[in-house]
């Protein structure tokens, strides 16, 4: 992986652990089959970078994308 | 197509406890709505039972409750009920709603492939977020409301006489509806992390076969 792939990288997950930080305590996160999640348990999972890391940086990165795409407001 | 409605909700994992009580409101509208119900709660969401009631019955709307992958859909314990090789000709005809993770991509296809008329569905995991302190009263959860809601529309619109075009929009038009109330500026900033994840949900829901069929 080049450096600057590496660096977008980290600025993402920055980016969404920040995002994640914001959800207040006493809410948890269901992920389908894999199980429900604190915020705090999904920032570590985030900063190992496992599956369930990769997939809350998926929909945290969806939702900024939408924005761009005008999928929310466009009917 | 008969009004007989068949609901698979097990209730073995937190996931499940939420789908099971939230699958109870479509319940009772079916039943206000004079369907026969063929409730496969609990332990009863096992693959026997499941294939049983719809070679008796033959229901012709089915609502699975549980967890799943592109190719399966799973019940009691994570007992597989339907997949690509497992009881999927008995899809045959059915209009199908499957709160489900990822049955869209491949089975959902392939069901209408194989004769379902209609399979609405997710083509990536269903998430939701809930109150931790709401676990063992999850309709009282209004965070879980936010994806509840939008999901059980699917069904009460098909029960109500609406196509699955229309109940598919009706879903999708409740989801936009309540990521606009949440990204309104009154709300408070706590309230609007739900949204990435009513946004995945909403974009990833699937309606897959005849748009124009009705129960």
């Amino acid at each position: 992986m080049n450096k600057t792939k590496q660096k977008l990288n980290e600025d993402i997950k920055r980016l969404v652990i920040e995002r994640l930080r914001k959800i207040p305590s006493g809410k948890k996160i269901s992920i389908g089959g894999e199980g429900n999640f604190t915020p705090q348990e999904l920032i570590v999972r985030v900063e190992k970078n496992d599956e369930i890391g990769q997939k809350i940086v998926e929909i945290q990165m969806k939702f900024l994308q939408s924005f761009k795409e005008g999928l929310l407001f466009n009917e | 197509m008969n009004k007989i409605l068949l609901v698979t909700r097990p209730q073995h994992d937190e996931t499940t406890n939420y789908l099971y009580y939230w699958s109870g409101q479509v319940i009772e509208e079916a039943k206000k709505r004079n369907f026969e119900v063929l409730d496969l709660k609990g332990t009863k969401a096992n693959a026997k039972d499941f294939a049983g009631r719809l070679k008796k019955v033959n229901p012709g709307l089915l609502f699975f409750n549980g967890h799943g992958n592109s190719d399966s859909i799973a019940g009691h314990d994570d007992e597989i009920l339907v997949s690509l090789d497992k009881n999927e000709k008995l899809l045959k005809d059915k209009i199908i709603y499957a709160l489900s993770c990822s049955s869209a991509k491949n089975l959902g296809r392939s069901a209408i492939k194989n004769g379902a008329k209609s399979f609405i569905g997710y083509k990536e995991d269903f998430v939701f977020m809930s109150e931790d302190n709401k676990s063992t009263r999850p309709t009282e959860d209004k965070t879980a409301k936010l994806f509840f809601e939008p999901s059980n529309l699917v069904v009460t619109a098909l029960i109500k006489g609406n196509s699955t075009l229309e109940a598919y929009n009706r879903s999708q038009e409740k989801f936009k509806q309540n990521l606009r109330k949440l990204l309104t500026s009154e709300s408070p900033q706590e309230d609007r992390t739900p949204i990435p994840l009513l946004m995945w949900d909403m974009s990833n829901q699937s309606c897959l076969g005849d748009n124009n069929a009705k129960v």
